[in-house]
């Protein structure tokens, strides 16, 4: 129903927002730009779920990880000295670790390029049936998950209580 | 759906999508000021005042002249300003509002989409708005903006656990996220009478979501300066404020298609119902506005993580209970 | 180009590269830290394409993402924790500092 250039279109400014998104993320010199710049990767990897017919996880994407880790990062920022600067590595170690992330690209896509993929693209996933699978098989890997964001919490609270009891 | 006149997609598409988001603005716009005008004339009579008289009857044109105003103020920016984001903010506070009308159900079929996920839509908006939100203040570098800010963010993070754990009540009992579900799940009875509890808990969440009164401490007139938006002047202010009444426009319209029925309603035909609802929860909340004093900062989200919370859990409880032994699966 | 697999695996395989820049490069440990999340993101990426187009279940992957997302989450929360209470008692938050085992 949606013409396909229309989706193109789009689905191109998701890609250009996440690349670039990415690129900035790892080369601004300030933590807080970094984690803005995270911010808009993730806002770009939350376009490109919808069309991989992940509707619900794209939201999830949003509320989770822009609304609550990104959130968490720039608060961590601003307690601990937020005029800080990320620090460049020097720039051997730059160069080595770009070559290094370089040659994961390249490999990565040689052999994506190289392989013959068929065409073949499942419908939208529902959020019925991914409930319906969360409280079947996923049951409990869900009740694992629960009980490791409790015990986050738990620690969390425990050890940025610690300067109070002294 | 819009008939469609046209046969070729292309056409038709754009045209559809054209017309609904110029309708979407422009309603939005208009619906801002009508807000701003209430607001006036419901503070002005609590306090036995009677607001705006001058500008046409009862003050209508009022809004009018004062965005007249703020057109030709001039645009201060802050000397030393992260110029871009600082520009940007405003607009990404605004944007992510408008797109959440996209699943807000005003008729029978008049929804822009019917999406799968339904609500969360305007949740996850919400999420990228209150990040911007905070962009906005720090970018200002100023302290007060900066600290405005952060608070502001704090609270939305904090009210917006109760806020989707009230929904989830409802949710259950429909068993679907869509709007249009939601709506016709509620013809025989509403779900404000179904869940009272959860209707109280996302009306307080919803105050504290949009920074309204009496959690209203970021923006306060007499706090901190003006919060987030003290370095902001002319059009860009204007444009916070249209963000935070559209928003509680928005939370209205979610709190009257979600608790008490939509659209739906006996003679008048769906729209109106919808908002003569919407209108109704919007004039509570600005009755609310003028009626409690402001909690302070930590009173506030303490009132949500101590209070809001425990009840909204305590709520989806008893929901899935009652869900489980008396709805057939 | 939406509708082909490759393009995803490319935007991933980017996105991974961009972030094991970001984690062996920076001095910054929130840095590293935000550079880890991208990894993870090229990750879940890489599990909902592979879903989508494959003969895998889409819904399968979408939940492992959605398990990584939230698992994501709790780690990302203990780090930045551990990170403010070195920050308190070193006053700094670069990897070079945190030489001591002890305390």
């Amino acid at each position: 129903m949606i013409p396909h250039i229309v989706r193109e279109t789009v689905f191109l400014y998701f890609a250009a927002l996440t690349v670039a998104g990415a690129v900035l993320t790892v080369s601004l010199n300030r933590v807080l730009h970094n984690a803005i710049a995270l911010a808009v990767t993730l806002f770009g990897i939350a376009g490109l779920y919808v069309f991989l017919g992940a509707e619900y996880l794209a939201v999830i994407q949003l509320i989770v990880y822009i609304g609550a880790i990104a959130i968490v990062i720039v608060f961590a920022i601003m307690l601990t000295d937020p005029a800080q600067t990320a620090l460049r590595s020097g720039t051997r170690k730059t160069l080595a670790s770009l070559i290094a992330a370089g040659a994961w690209v390249f490999l990565v896509g040689a052999s994506v390029l190289n392989t013959p993929w068929s065409r073949q693209a499942s419908p939208e996933v529902s959020v019925q049936e991914l409930g319906t699978h969360l409280l079947g098989w996923a049951a409990l890997p869900f009740e694992i998950v629960s009980l490791i964001l409790l015990v986050t919490i738990l620690g969390a609270l425990l050890a940025s209580g610690e300067r109070n009891e002294s | 759906m819009i008939p469609v006149f046209l046969k070729t997609p292309w056409v038709s598409e754009a045209l559809k999508a054209g017309f609904w988001g110029c309708f979407a603005t422009g309603f939005v716009s208009a619906n801002a000021l009508f807000l701003v005008w209430l607001e006036r004339k419901v503070s002005a009579r609590i306090q036995r005042r009677r607001g705006p008289i001058i500008a046409g009857p009862e003050g209508i044109f009022q809004t009018v002249l004062d965005s007249v105003k703020l057109f030709t103020k001039e645009l201060v920016l802050p000397r030393h300003g992260k110029t871009f984001l600082y520009l940007l903010a405003p607009l990404l506070v605004f944007a992510p509002i408008i797109v959440s009308f996209i699943v807000i159900p005003a008729g029978k079929n008049l929804i822009i989409r019917d999406l799968n996920i339904g609500f969360l839509l305007i949740f996850a908006m919400s999420s990228v708005s209150f990040f911007s939100l905070f962009l906005g203040g720090w970018s200002s570098h100023n302290k007060y903006s900066a600290l405005g800010g952060i608070r502001s963010v704090a609270q939305n993070i904090a009210y917006e656990i109760p806020l989707l754990l009230s929904v989830m009540g409802v949710v259950l009992l429909t068993g679907s996220l869509r709007m249009t579900e939601i709506v016709s799940a509620q013809s025989r009875i509403w779900f404000v009478l179904v869940q009272p509890l959860a209707f109280g808990i996302f009306f307080c969440a919803m105050l504290g979501e949009t920074n309204r009164a009496p959690f209203d401490l970021p923006e306060a007139e007499s706090e901190l300066v003006a919060g987030y938006l003290t370095e902001y002047s002319g059009m860009r202010f204007a444009l916070f404020f249209l963000a935070e009444y559209t928003h509680v426009f928005l939370g209205s319209a979610l709190a009257s298609t979600l608790f008490l029925g939509g659209w739906q309603g006996p003679l008048l035909p769906g729209p109106a119902w919808f908002l003569i609802k919407t209108y109704s929860v919007v004039l509570v909340v600005m009755w609310v506005r003028w009626t409690f004093p402001r909690l302070r900062s930590d009173q506030l989200i303490l009132f949500s993580w101590k209070v809001l919370i425990p009840l909204a859990l305590l709520n989806l409880l008893v929901t899935a209970l009652g869900a489980t032994l008396f709805l057939q699966p | 180009m939406s509708q082909s697999l490759p393009a995803y695996l490319l935007l991933s395989a980017f996105l991974f590269g961009a972030g094991i820049f970001g984690v062996l490069s920076r001095k910054n440990i929130i840095a590293v830290l935000i550079s880890l999340e991208l990894i993870l993101n090229a990750a879940n990426l890489n599990f909902v394409a592979f879903g989508h187009f494959t003969q895998a279940d889409a819904a399968r992957s979408q939940i492992i993402a959605m398990f990584v997302i939230a698992t994501a989450a709790g780690e990302i929360c203990v780090a930045l924790s551990v990170v403010i209470l070195f920050f308190r008692k070193t006053r700094s938050v670069l990897i070079d500092d945190a030489r001591e085992l002890k305390g």
